[in-house]
């Protein structure tokens, strides 16, 4: 995970990087955060697998086994975790653990922060529906299903702070 | 010389040196009466004396030249004309003759050198008699002649005698060998009083004739223009010289604290070429020199490597270095990112004819 605390305010971009802050991400960097996306849910679903034997261990360590999760259940409580961690991260900081790495914020149609609703509500639709995200590619405005349906923007924003005061 | 020639009875035998009357030997007042140091100092006590003694010692052809010069011989006057003069020429005279006397002495010696051992032996020394006579014959004739400056008269009755006596003919040979031995006689007589008289003159002029001398002479100069200084400086053999020289008392006696105190060491300092000095220094033998290894030894580096690590706070550079590797990496992908999402949008719109992609965002100025 990369610290972007440690980034200066004024940042130095690189050729070409500069120019672009701001403009709609295409599919390739939102493809490349969904996928760290994931990952990090796998581990959170890990952890929360450890977590949740480490309980059973200590309420009742003799009778310990490892619970045997089945394949529904670990989707499902994928699924969950992962609307969870996006609703959460855009609602919070405008951005998942992916998107901050790539660099990438998601706006509303005003240009500010989603609230919690409608970032759960749209976390939900990527986590049911997450192939909606290559329309970007075809969309003029590198729109996914989910910017159609929620009209949200995901921008190149390489700024660790994010402006939290225009909210509409 | 004449007034002297009078008195030598040619062609007898010669009279007795002892004997007073007959003695042959002019005796100046002044010699007789002085106490035998006859010098320029005590010129004035001989006029004196001479004046108080000069009658009795008068012979009768002084009394008739002393008739000749003063109307009345008897009572003498208090200031005899003429007897300072006659003592200064006498005095003068007797200086005159021992100077001559020292150098006689030496041709003397020096010919009786030059002589067989055998003529000494015999006791008859013809050299030293010739010489003496000659020299007898010079004083007696300076004395006659401070004589006959006292008297013209006492002068000529002599040449006369001499002349008219025909014993002056005979036995000419006898009388000459025998005037040699008188004279010499004389000589010796007062040989010791003439010499010291010159020896007392010459004491006191040689000293005035040399300051005299170097008044008129540059010697600075001479030495300057005459004498080769290196020539006598390679001569000197300096080695011995310093040898000689005690240098730890000359050092001792030197105030080496006062000397530094007048010394300008700001001024030496500032005259220095520090730099020639420098370039001729060889860093690289003094460092040969120095002993590493022992200096590390005595190090303690464990402490020292504790204080710098105290110093630098190393967790954070790591931390920073990291962040920023991070943060290149990030940075990389980022850029990769959006130059993919650039392409595929090309691809894309190329594939579906399309134009340039409206990306601009919904920001804060303006609101879809």
């Amino acid at each position: 995970m990369a610290d972007t605390a440690t980034h200066p305010p004024t940042h130095v971009y690189p050729a070409g990087a500069r120019e672009r802050q701001g403009l709609r991400a295409g599919v390739v960097s939102r493809t490349t955060a969904m996928v760290i996306d994931i990952a990090y849910v796998a581990v959170l679903i890990g952890a929360a697998y450890l977590g949740y034997c480490a309980f059973r261990f200590l309420r009742n360590p003799r009778a310990f086994t490892w619970p045997v999760i089945s394949s529904t259940q670990f989707i499902t409580a994928a699924l969950i975790v992962a609307a969870i961690a996006l609703a959460i991260g855009w609602a919070g900081i405008g951005r998942t653990a992916g998107m901050r790495i790539m660099g990438l914020r998601i706006v509303g149609r005003s240009g500010t922060t989603l609230g919690f609703t409608i970032a759960l509500l749209r976390a939900i639709t990527c986590v049911v529906f997450p192939i909606g995200l290559f329309w970007s590619a075809v969309s003029k405005r590198n729109a996914s299903v989910h910017d159609l349906i929620f009209r949200t923007s995901v921008i190149y924003d390489w700024q660790a702070r994010v402006p939290r005061t225009k909210r509409s | 010389m004449m007034g002297a020639m009078d008195r030598i009875p040619i062609g007898g035998t010669p009279p007795d040196p002892d004997d007073g009357e007959h003695d042959n030997v002019v005796r100046l007042p002044s010699v007789q009466a002085s106490d035998g140091v006859v010098g320029i100092p005590v010129e004035s006590h001989q006029v004196d004396d001479a004046a108080v003694d000069d009658e009795p010692e008068m012979s009768w052809e002084e009394a008739v030249a002393a008739d000749a010069e003063a109307d009345v011989p008897e009572d003498p006057p208090p200031v005899v004309p003429g007897a300072g003069m006659a003592t200064l020429l006498e005095q003068g005279m007797r200086v005159g003759a021992g100077m001559v006397s020292a150098g006689a002495s030496a041709v003397a010696d020096a010919l009786r050198s030059t002589m067989p051992e055998s003529a000494d032996e015999e006791g008859e020394d013809p050299a030293a008699t010739m010489a003496g006579a000659g020299l007898g014959a010079a004083i007696t004739a300076a004395e006659a002649a401070a004589a006959a400056a006292k008297s013209a008269a006492e002068a000529v009755g002599p040449i006369m005698s001499w002349v008219t006596n025909p014993a002056a003919l005979q036995g000419a040979s006898e009388t000459a060998a025998g005037a040699a031995r008188l004279l010499d006689g004389q000589w010796k007589a007062t040989q010791a009083e003439t010499a010291q008289a010159a020896t007392a003159f010459l004491t006191v002029l040689i000293p005035e004739i040399t300051t005299a001398i170097l008044d008129q002479i540059d010697l600075t100069q001479i030495v300057k223009e005459r004498v080769d200084i290196n020539a006598i400086v390679e001569d000197v053999d300096m080695d011995r010289i310093v040898d000689r020289l005690d240098i730890a008392a000359i050092v001792d006696r030197v105030d080496v604290n006062a000397v530094v105190q007048r010394v300008d060491m700001g001024q030496i300092v500032e005259d220095l070429p520090i730099e020639k000095v420098v370039d001729r220094v060889d860093v690289n033998e003094i460092v040969e020199r120095v002993d590493i290894r022992g200096v590390i030894d005595r190090l303690d580096l464990a402490e020292i490597t504790q204080d710098v690590m105290d110093d630098i706070d190393l967790p954070s550079i790591i931390r920073e270095s990291s962040g920023a590797m991070a943060s290149e990496t990030v940075q990389t992908v980022r850029v990769r990112g959006m130059d993919a999402d650039g392409l595929v949008s090309k691809i894309v719109d190329r594939m579906l004819r399309r134009e340039q992609r409206q990306l601009e965002a919904p920001g804060e100025p303006k609101d879809d």
